[in-house]
């Protein structure tokens, strides 16, 4: 495809993202007030986007930043970018933080450097000035699930930023009720210009505890979908690493039963009620829901893992009630 | 999935509340506290100018706009470099030159209100003063030099802002290395520099032994200007309210409004263009502001309403704030009146 055969001028080429999910560093769930409160800081004076149902959400409006850098294509020359990465923070059941990072690489209209005014009235993209060879969109999204190069465009950085930001926020206790990891995904769009295009879409996990890629391609329209559908997704895969992760840990005789109890109840409360697959995914997106169900099929993993700890519960309680009541020979 | 189904929230949408528009806003001129303290003739000398200058830009804008093309005057207090003054008599004496060069002066603003501003519910002054420089702050974006890849925070700590690189003097001291001597640079230049640094605050020790930020005139000035062009909001709602003259002045500078309406009838406070007429010596200062509006972010719920509700008017308003601003710098050359001396001029007797 010739370099100037895809899409029209002022429409992305391509969609760049990661997103950091987490444990929120507080002893207690949160309610939605003392979330909006604690993301206020991320853009003040904005305002803060909350869902109630089905389960409560809370979005942080967006920060920028500046970035002067390259994008590293699948193949082909580097290319140079200018422009601004949005970072934003996203609380689901006031309980799983995610800090969530983009940028839309744009066609440069001008072949230098425009004065900045020009970059932050267009928040969250780049545009890449460097000639762009032939199919772009594909080549760029597919390059930034790749390796990474010192000069090349930093997310990790930006998002882990963000993360820090609301992490150390001194509302937060620091006791977390359970151990969790941190699990980052990154994530690609390859914008098609045919605009009634079916999205497409797979999904990676690139190491087993911790990274994860998505690769999709959708039409302009779908792109702000495709970013809220990649942090559902995220969601949903670290709920599955959560949940396996304390299933390892408290597996059959690894500990004394009341510890299990004590440290598996609230995984159980605080993590089952948020299983709630392509909730907050926009209608557009809820395709490579249904696909993901099929296969690898989340919500089996996910009512396996949920099944296994609570016989893990009933056998601890067991354990418990039969060193706490008597015997029956007494009787 | 049933089409006629839709659940929504009403916290799931962006409330930003919509500000009234001018067409535009006339800033008619400044003084330093001093120049306000000492004699009538000088602030006489620029109201006069003023005032046709304003008959001038209404008549512009209404041959563009039509004749019932909103326009409003404003005229920005100096009260945070000098709040020790008595605002009964600073501004009797503004308002009455004002009257008598028939200059219109629609809004009075406060300069320390641009830093921090008392809010209102309904018209009643709720005691919360809202820190609006500090939030301005946390707007600005700072322009990448190249090879910002995102992996160092960007820095806007130092309260130092330019418009390119800083001349390898800074590398030097850091580094203690011996490196070619590299001139400052502007960045998105046609061929040659204009290298500007703007200081927007700095840090110093109060008598109460704390720390505190001293905000630069050109930052909130910077404000100022973002105020006109209605683009501040604090959690969607309009941070300036322009509250009513009341019977008398207040003893002291700060128990004002951040905004006062003087004429009932005025047209909007903000507006689509905002021009100030301005002493050639502001020249710098409002350099400087438009430097720092260039790194401002605005909210986009309110630049897109703020475009479509001009668009709705038939009005292209552009992205980029700075764009809708203008400047008119006067000049001092004065005819004098015949039999009239002026104050402190030099001229033979």
């Amino acid at each position: 495809m010739p370099d100037d055969a895809v899409g029209p001028p002022g429409s992305a080429l391509a969609v760049l993202g990661e997103i950091h999910t987490c444990l929120l560093p507080s002893s207690a769930v949160l309610d939605t007030p003392a979330i909006v409160e604690l993301l206020s800081g991320v853009q003040p004076g904005s305002t803060i986007t909350s869902r109630e149902r089905p389960v409560p959400l809370v979005i942080s409006p967006s920060r920028i930043e500046g970035v002067d850098c390259y994008l590293i294509p699948v193949s082909g020359r580097r290319i140079h970018v200018i422009g601004t990465v949005a970072s934003h923070a996203v609380v689901t059941g006031g309980r799983v933080l995610q800090s969530s990072s983009q940028t839309r690489v744009m066609r440069s209209q001008e072949s230098s450097r425009q004065p900045w005014s020009h970059y932050l009235s267009r928040p969250g993209t780049i545009d890449a000035i460097s000639r762009l060879g032939t199919e772009p969109a594909r080549r760029l999204a597919d390059g930034h699930l790749g390796s990474s190069g010192p000069q090349q465009l930093d997310l990790t950085s930006i998002t882990q930023r963000m993360s820090t930001f609301i992490r150390v926020d001194p509302e937060l206790d620091q006791n977390m009720p359970f151990h969790a990891g941190t699990t980052r995904l990154r994530w690609a769009i390859e914008v098609d210009c045919d605009e009634n295009t079916v999205p497409r879409f797979s999904f990676r996990l690139d190491n087993s505890e911790t990274l994860r890629s998505v690769r999709l391609t959708v039409a302009d329209r779908d792109i702000a979908a495709a970013q809220r559908f990649c942090e559902d997704l995220a969601l949903h895969d670290w709920l599955l690493t959560a949940i396996g992760q304390a299933a390892n840990r408290f597996g059959p005789h690894t500990q004394a039963a009341d510890t299990v109890l004590n440290q598996l109840a609230p995984v159980l409360d605080q993590l089952v009620p948020l299983w709630m697959p392509g909730a907050h995914t926009p209608p557009g997106l809820r395709r490579p829901w249904s696909d993901l169900e099929a296969d690898p099929g989340f919500t089996r993993q996910w009512t396996a893992r949920v099944g296994q700890l609570r016989d893990r519960m009933t056998t601890a309680t067991l354990q418990v009630l039969h060193t706490k009541i008597p015997s029956s020979d007494l009787w | 999935m049933n089409g006629d189904t839709a659940y929504s929230e009403e916290t799931e949408r962006f409330r930003v509340a919509s500000v009234e528009f001018s067409h535009l806003s006339i800033e008619t001129g400044h003084f330093y506290m001093k120049d306000l303290r000492n004699g009538h003739d000088a602030i006489r000398a620029q109201f006069r100018q003023v005032a046709q200058l304003v008959d001038l830009h209404t008549a512009l804008t209404k041959s563009e706009f039509g004749t019932s093309a909103r326009i409003s005057t404003c005229f920005l207090i100096d009260d945070y470099f000098d709040p020790n003054t008595d605002p009964a008599e600073i501004l009797g004496k503004i308002l009455g030159i004002a009257d008598e060069c028939g200059l219109r002066i629609d809004y009075l603003a406060r300069e320390a209100g641009c830093w921090e501003t008392p809010t209102y519910v309904d018209g009643q002054q709720t005691g919360q003063q809202l820190q609006l420089a500090e939030m301005v702050r946390s707007w600005m974006v700072p322009e990448p030099l190249q090879d910002t890849t995102g992996r160092r925070p960007p820095d806007v700590a130092s309260g130092w802002l330019c418009n390119g690189r800083r001349s390898s003097d800074r590398d030097l001291a850091e580094a203690m290395k011996v490196v070619e001597y590299r001139p400052s640079e502007e960045l998105g230049r046609r061929e040659h520099s204009v290298f500007l640094d703007v200081e927007m605050w700095n840090t110093q020790i109060g008598e109460d032994g704390e720390e505190h930020t001293r905000w630069s005139c050109p930052f909130l000035a910077a404000i100022w200007q973002l105020l006109r062009l209605g683009m501040v909001r604090h959690e969607g709602r309009a941070v300036v309210q322009p509250q009513p003259r009341g019977n008398e002045w207040p003893e002291s500078w700060w128990e004002m409004p951040a905004v006062v309406q003087l004429n009932p009838k005025a047209a909007p406070f903000a507006a689509y263009r905002a021009l100030s007429i301005l002493p050639q010596n502001y020249l710098t200062i409002e350099h400087g502001v438009r430097t720092i509006l260039e790194h401002v972010r605005i909210d986009e719920e309110v630049l897109t309403q703020t475009v479509k509700r001009g668009a709705a008017e038939q009005i292209t308003i552009p992205q980029e704030t700075a764009q809708r601003l203008s400047h008119y710098f006067i000049d001092e050359v004065i005819r004098r009146r015949s039999g009239v001396p002026v104050d402190g001029a030099h001229y033979a007797r």
